[in-house]
């Protein structure tokens, strides 16, 4: 199971009880010579504690989580894992936050990458660059992103560690009433002695417990007796978030607060040189400062709309950047230019031999298709508060990665770590923009520690709409160029595919077609563009390309695309459990349907689950439309069903919204795009009636949040090319 | 001037075109209203003046001095809850949540019109659930998280629908 260099540690709990959680070793990495290098440099061998389970005298659960809720429901899946477990009521587990501190990073994120995916590539890379760039080791690793947070830290890791101080707990019992550890059963967070009728509750067994040592390999509940996992109990966030009581970071008050709002330069990477009505902007009301800041003009004021409305007023003077001169469409065609020199690739899977094996009876198919560059749009834009309180430097905002934004501020400020205390808060939507991989991430809390440590005073820094667009990182614009052949007996012979995208996580990337024939390769090229993951990384790249060019080949063949992507399946894929689980439950149909609709399916394995989609698309005005979607998910063991069921309606029209909307465009090296009214989103009028099931299978937990995100871009595409010419461009609706 | 939130008086001392979301985020100190867009595209800070929805973000504050203003702190208590918010709980229907003041505005006002409309016409109507388009048009906020489908099941289960 877990790697051996991680081991379960426990100890006596601050104010008595038992605390158990695990540790590794940054020694695990040593494969990777990079890694090794820095790790010597840095830190040695020594343990990164993350002691995640409490146990109180009073035989309360307090579990740690590291993650960061963000509208995934991860804590409520952790608790029940916890719960299971330890064989306790879900009611006595109580999740807090993990402060953002060293002992509760979780590096098990990496392991899973690590050991689960057998690539290790970009996204690896990028989560550790971010974790080395401030800590320089994996003690720094404090992220939710990936479809992590069930499946490694809950599944790999506090699994275990419930397990162990279950353990624990028999033993202390076994001791204290005096008889064998296999007479003693647990419940109801107690230990009982059935023969003797003598019972334990775990918080008067939980300081003994402590003081022994802890099993590595402590067994697991057996899945048969489950009672929590499974279950779909309320959300431990949802009876706060029905009636408006959360605080995002937006929502942080402090005593005596300013607030600052930022005017960007014209272009990303601009720098303001001169500010040309300063005394002006000082002089109305409530204006406290204005301050030049990376890529724009900060204004300090006493109220969020005096500072914004000031700093809309600025006028200012700014050196273009070396990238001022650039934008997307010239971008776009030196990337196929380089798609068609054909020289830069690096090849990400071959078998067979497919270029020569694109002659040959049948047809021979070629499509190019094009996904542009993205924004994240959470609906609370990015912020943050910085105080001083206590001797130290506070700050407060809702991240993905609350441990990196604690080294952020305090590089920014040239502080030690332990003089900056970070508060992690509730997330209004994450997607990846608050997570500290990409491209200078945290941009934002940049601009509020220059503010800060020019006016020392406690300040709120809150971007407008139009500065979260302009100042995102986004999604990679892609291209990719396909050619393929299916024989004369319908069978796809050849499959080549060429990209510039992105490829991080191999099986992500792959389509899953056994096709005698294939060769992918991709050239992923730095462009000028910051980069951030978004919600389910290069799958919601790769799934439109890969899945868009089977219906393709499907229909060269002359065959019902839902079919002709099972007869390419191979025998124990788990896309086929999927597959004809959408295809009953849609009412599967090729052909336009009476009412002028069409159906359009896409099948893509992501993060460790399988899902297939449906789509029943119409024009209205000569637009699509679309009006009804299914989706059915593998993600393995299900611990909340109805968490799952959540994370695949919303992922679905996260997905819609890029498919029929979402595009960023760059002109003269910045955005173009200002606002919801020109990055428009699904909203309830064109929101398609939505239908999930879950496709049991026992396999670990799969990943949940992304997994429905990639696909109805491709199933929307593919229903659209049976009403009419076939779109192989995104957005959609252009 | 004088505000008027969730019945109590309030007096400030703010400019005639602040909006009305930012003198109730922090003149009040009201925050279940959210920012989203600034521009009245989303509808995160919808409120109810007298009664209608309104995108507090570009409602000017001199323009609802002396109306009635609820926000989603003076929508009800946890007990016992709003209609919208007891089916909102019962159909799971926050993710993150950071929309949902707003959308739970709208559509308790657009519940309580439609309602007030038919009794206008019939005094003794017995008001329908609302059907799907009628929800769709009525509400147009935005949700990031994508919970549309929920929204639309618990604003129709709020208004009677079984």
């Amino acid at each position: 199971m877990l790697d051996r260099r991680t081991f379960l540690m426990s100890g006596l709990a601050v104010g008595g009880g038992l605390a158990v959680g695990l540790g590794t070793t940054v020694a695990f990495l040593g494969a990777h010579d990079r890694r090794e290098h820095q790790r010597e440099g840095m830190h040695g061998d020594a343990p990164l504690v993350a002691l995640w389970i409490q146990i109180r005298e009073n035989s309360s659960i307090h579990l740690l989580s590291p993650h960061t809720e963000m509208g995934q429901g991860a804590n409520t899946g952790l608790a029940q894992i916890v719960a299971e477990e330890l064989d306790v009521p879900l009611s006595s587990v109580v999740v807090r936050q993990a402060p953002a501190d060293r002992a509760f990073t979780n590096g098990n994120v990496i392991q899973g990458f690590v050991f689960e995916d057998e690539a290790l590539g970009g996204f690896f890379q990028k989560v550790l660059d971010s974790a080395f760039w401030f800590g320089g080791d994996l003690g720094a690793v404090q992220m939710t992103g990936g479809s992590t947070s069930v499946r490694f830290t809950g599944w790999r890791s506090m699994r275990r560690a419930a397990a162990g101080a279950r353990s624990l707990l028999l033993a202390a019992a076994a001791a204290e009433l005096g008889v064998p550890a296999a007479e003693l059963v647990t419940g109801d967070a107690r230990v009982a002695h059935a023969p003797s009728g003598r019972a334990l509750t775990y918080g008067r067994l939980a300081s003994a417990a402590a003081a022994l040592p802890v099993p590595q390999d402590p067994p697991l509940r057996n899945p048969a007796d489950y009672r929590h996992i499974g279950t779909s109990p309320e959300r431990i966030d949802l009876a706060d978030k029905v009636v408006g009581a959360p605080v995002y970071g937006i929502d942080r008050h402090v005593e005596g607060m300013k607030h600052v709002a930022v005017v960007g330069t014209r272009a990303i990477f601009g720098e303001v040189t001169a500010i040309t009505n300063r005394e002006e902007i000082l002089a109305r009301r409530g204006v406290e400062a204005v301050i030049i800041v990376q890529e724009g003009v900060a204004v300090m004021a006493d109220n969020p709309w005096r500072a914004e409305q000031a700093a809309r007023a600025l006028v200012f003077t700014e050196k273009a950047p070396a990238t001022a001169g650039l934008d997307s469409s010239a971008l776009l065609d030196q990337m196929e230019a380089t798609l068609d020199a054909g020289d830069r690739f690096s090849t990400v899977e071959e078998r067979g031999d497919a270029a020569a094996a694109l002659a040959g009876d049948g047809q021979v198919i070629e499509a190019r298709y094009f996904v542009p560059f993205l924004a994240h749009a959470t609906m609370e834009t990015p912020n943050v508060s910085i105080w001083r309180e206590g001797g130290k430097v506070h700050a407060a905002a809702g991240v993905q990665s609350p441990l990196p934004a604690r080294l952020w501020v305090a590089d920014k400020l040239g502080l030690a770590e332990e003089d900056v205390v970070f508060h992690p808060h509730t997330m209004g939507g994450g997607f990846g923009r608050k997570s500290a991989a990409g491209d200078d991430m945290f941009n934002f809390i940049t601009q509020a520690c220059t503010v800060f440590a020019a006016v020392d005073q406690p300040i709120k820094l809150v971007w407008s709409r139009e500065m979260d667009l302009r100042f995102d990182r986004y999604r990679k614009q892609s291209v990719a160029r396909f050619r393929g052949r299916v024989g004369a007996d319908g069978r796809a012979r050849a499959w080549l595919a060429d990209s510039y995208g992105e490829v991080n996580i191999r099986p992500d990337v792959v389509t899953a077609y056994d096709i005698p024939h294939l060769r992918q390769r991709n050239v992923q090229e730095a462009t000028f563009v910051p980069y951030a993951y978004w919600r389910s990384v290069e799958a919601s790249i790769h799934c439109f390309f890969n899945e868009c060019f089977i219906d393709e080949l499907a229909h060269a063949a002359g065959h019902d695309p839902l079919d002709f992507r099972l007869d390419h399946l191979p025998t124990a894929h788990r896309l086929r459990g999927v597959l004809a689980a959408v295809r009953d439950m849609s009412g599967w149909t090729t052909g336009i349907l009476p009412d002028g609709t069409a159906m359009g399916v896409a099948a893509y394995g992501l993060f460790g689950s399988f899902c297939a989609q449906v789509a029943r698309v119409g024009l209205t005005n000569g637009r699509p439309k679309v009006h009804e979607a299914w989706c059915a998910v593998d993600c393995g063991t299900v611990i909340h069903p109805d968490a799952v069921i959540a994370q695949m309606e919303g992922g679905m029209i996260f997905g819609l919204t890029a498919a029929l909307y979402g595009r960023i465009d760059l002109e003269n090296g910045g955005v173009r795009q200002r606002n919801f009214n020109d990055y428009r989103m699904v909203r309830l009028a064109d929101a398609p009636r939505l239908h999930v099931a879950l496709v049991p299978d026992g396999s670990p937990p799969g990943g949940v949040g992304e997994v429905g995100v990639p696909h109805l871009a491709a199933a929307v595409a593919n229903a659209l090319a049976v009403l009419g010419d076939r779109p192989r461009r995104l957005p959609l609706i252009q | 001037m004088k505000l008027s939130v969730n019945g109590e008086a309030h007096e400030l001392d703010v400019e005639d075109d602040m909006p009305l979301l930012w003198a109730l985020r922090e003149e009040i100190g009201l925050r279940g209203t959210k920012f989203g867009c600034g521009v009245g595209q989303c509808g995160a800070c919808t409120v109810h003046v007298d009664g209608q929805a309104r995108r507090a973000c570009v409602t000017p504050v001199s323009r609802v001095a002396g109306r009635e203003i609820r926000t989603i702190e003076g929508l009800s208590g946890r007990i016992p809850p709003h209609p919208i918010q007891a089916a909102w709980r019962a159909r799971s229907v926050p993710q993150c949540g950071y929309c949902q003041p707003g959308m739970q505005m709208a559509a308790a006002a657009f519940l309580a019109r439609r309602e007030a409309e038919a009794l206008a016409k019939d005094p003794a109507a017995v008001v329908p659930p609302p059907t799907d388009e009628e929800i769709r048009r009525a509400i147009t906020n935005i949700c990031r998280c994508g919970c549309y489908e929920r929204i639309r099941k618990a604003v129709a289960e709020a208004g009677g629908a079984a």
